[in-house]
């Protein structure tokens, strides 16, 4: 955890010149900025920056570090996840796109009110800005966890670090800061990655071409990318893919706030939705590539020493123990397998050797597993908890441990760029939400628009102290990312049922709708209070449960009315 | 609400789907080429 020998001054410069110039570069293009860019983006916005912008906001740091880690581990199955992401962008283009711009809304809830009413918009805000609030905070959280471990970086200072950056240009620019700092991110974020690809495979053992680099990761399991199988306890299949993931883009994308005001800033009908489309073409090969670059780390440690277990964390505190000698017994055991796979692979892979290999890896996983228990085990007796699942720690080792000087520092700010990236969404979504659904609905004057940013700059201010505030905090707690996912579960499908009565179901009324999400909301707390479902079901649960419960209530409030007439 | 005016189906929409079909293709043929 030597800070000093880990990163080079080089390796300083190239990270904070690169962020800086993005803060002061976002800062900079947006100074003369009208209320129009600050909430909509200025309506100026082209279809390339919606889709770099729609891109960069769902990518977050956890992205960049935790899915090669994936790979490493599971192989390339989890792209599957992605495979609903294409349908859920026609969807929106067809629908929610023509119906946004037509009523010319500044956010996703202003149109519940046109549909609904006033009681079923501030409803969906309040229930966005509950889940987002806190997700904000996690997005700083994550990484900045991760970061701290590995470098030896001050957590909190980390964390205030990563909120200010992000304010001040949020603050200043608003919308528009947000989208023209998103395409720098971008450009830095896709600039890394490519060169951490090429520099893995160049790294290579000699003979090792990237065609046997594949059929070695192929022969440990890592190149499945496909399940067809129907096994409900498989989290990534085709199916879950299409089904599930369409479902879930389709909230997130679609009635998400941080996202609907990145499409929302396009110049037309047409720009918006060649960015949404845009996104559509791409996701799928980019989250194939970065899941890639996993399983070339994975080949690159056939050949190189890695530890058992990659977070620096575990080590330290195994080496305070009692389980000391247990735990160096299981990580000789590793080393002989590595050295014992290296010399089956020097030559490449054979196909007489797959047995064997096979045998080898499931060996070492079995060790891996021994591990973890051991360092549940030290949790146990320790105030500190360290995570024992090390998927996000295997590609921030390899980049400190095997990446020449500089590009360290390239690496760490595509990681850091990818986190201000989401936040700058997520804050400015939270502010505009604040500002719109809940500020300027319910103050009794007609304000101007100016005084509409002031507001808005404001509120974008107190969301990142909120967000740096539970990132702070979120250490204390022991699942705090998994709280935020029950949380956002709890609330999503809720608020996809809400968007959906809207579009398609043209007799439902807002009163049915209201009580309907209601009635729905009480029952999702309790139902997942008396742990009746996996948690990730609620979301389904909820958006059939609001559907089908307004249309009963209108059905009957409906009999009402005409008996009332007759 | 006013009537919506209808939105047509585009080319864009049937290249997306056409692309994201081929990329799952590419995929069952890596899955099949490195699983035994």
């Amino acid at each position: 955890m030597e800070i000093d020998s880990k990163l080079a001054s080089l390796d300083w410069i190239i990270l904070f010149g690169t962020l800086l110039f993005i803060v002061a570069y976002g800062t900079y293009k947006t100074r003369k900025n009208t209320s129009e860019d600050f909430l909509r983006g200025g309506n100026d916005t082209k279809w390339w920056t919606i889709g770099l912008s729609v891109m960069a906001t769902q990518a977050s740091a956890i992205t960049f570090l935790s899915t090669p880690g994936q790979a490493f581990h599971s192989g390339m199955g989890f792209v599957q996840f992605y495979f609903g992401l294409p349908i859920a962008m026609i969807v929106i283009c067809l629908v929610f796109i023509p119906i946004y711009h037509r009523l010319k809304v500044y956010t996703a809830y202003e149109f519940l009110e046109n549909r609904f009413d006033l009681k079923t918009r501030s409803l969906a805000a309040i229930l966005f800005l509950i889940q987002r609030g806190l997700a904000a905070g996690i997005t700083i959280f994550a990484p900045a966890i991760i970061l701290s471990a590995v470098l030896g970086w001050d957590l909190l200072l980390l964390n205030i670090l990563i909120g200010v950056l992000v304010i001040i240009y949020t603050v200043s620019g608003g919308t528009k800061a947000v989208s023209v700092t998103q395409k720098q991110q971008m450009a830095v974020i896709f600039g890394g990655m490519f060169i951490a690809f090429y520099l893995i495979v160049d790294q290579l053992p000699q003979d090792i071409t990237f065609t046997k680099a594949l059929e070695i990761a192929g022969a440990s399991g890592k190149m499945e990318v496909l399940d067809f199988s129907f096994d409900m306890s498989n989290r990534y299949t085709v199916w879950t893919g299409i089904l599930g993931g369409t479902f879930l883009m389709l909230s997130y994308f679609g009635t998400d706030q941080s996202q609907v005001q990145r499409y929302l800033s396009g110049k037309s009908i047409k720009e918006s939705q060649m960015g949404l489309l845009f996104n559509g073409l791409l996701k799928v090969p980019m989250q194939f590539f970065i899941l890639l670059v996993g399983v070339m780390v994975f080949v690159f440690y056939q050949f190189n020493a890695s530890p058992l277990n990659f977070n620096p964390e575990a080590k330290e505190a195994i080496s305070n123990s009692k389980f000391k000698a247990e735990y160096n017994q299981l990580e000789q055991e590793h080393i002989d397998i590595e050295n014992t796979k290296k010399t089956l692979l020097l030559d490449g892979f054979q196909e007489s050797e797959r047995t064997q290999i096979q045998s080898l890896n499931e060996k070492d996983l079995a060790l891996k597993e021994e591990g973890k228990k051991i360092i549940d085990k030290v949790n146990e007796s320790s105030i500190k908890k360290i995570e024992s699942n090390d998927k996000d720690y295997v590609f921030i080792h390899f980049i400190l441990n095997n990446l020449p000087r500089g590009l360290i520092g390239l690496l760490l700010a595509v990681i850091l760029s990818a986190v201000m990236s989401s936040t700058a969404s997520e804050l400015n979504a939270l502010a505009s939400t604040t500002a719109m659904d809940l500020y300027r609905r319910n103050t009794s004057e007609d304000k101007t628009e100016k005084h509409y940013v002031k507001m808005s700059k404001w509120f974008t201010l107190m969301w990142g102290i909120i967000a740096i505030s539970v990132a702070c905090v979120a250490n204390l707690f022991d699942n705090l990312i998994q709280l935020v996912n029950i949380i956002g579960s709890i609330f999503y499908g809720n608020v996809l049922g809400i968007f959906l009565l809207a579009f398609f179901i043209k007799h439902v009324k807002g009163n049915a709708v209201f009580i309907a999400a209601i009635i729905t909301q009480a029952l999702i707390i309790s139902i997942y209070y008396l742990d009746w479902l996996p948690y990730l079901w609620l979301n389904l649960l909820g958006c059939v449960l609001v559907i089908e419960l307004a249309i009963i209530i209108q059905f009957f409030s409906l009999k009402n009315d005409r008996k009332k007439t007759a | 609400m006013n009537e919506e005016k209808k939105y047509p189906w585009q080319k864009m929409y049937t290249v997306i789907l056409i692309a994201n079909a081929v990329y799952i293709l590419i995929f069952y043929f890596i899955t099949q080429y490195f699983t035994e």
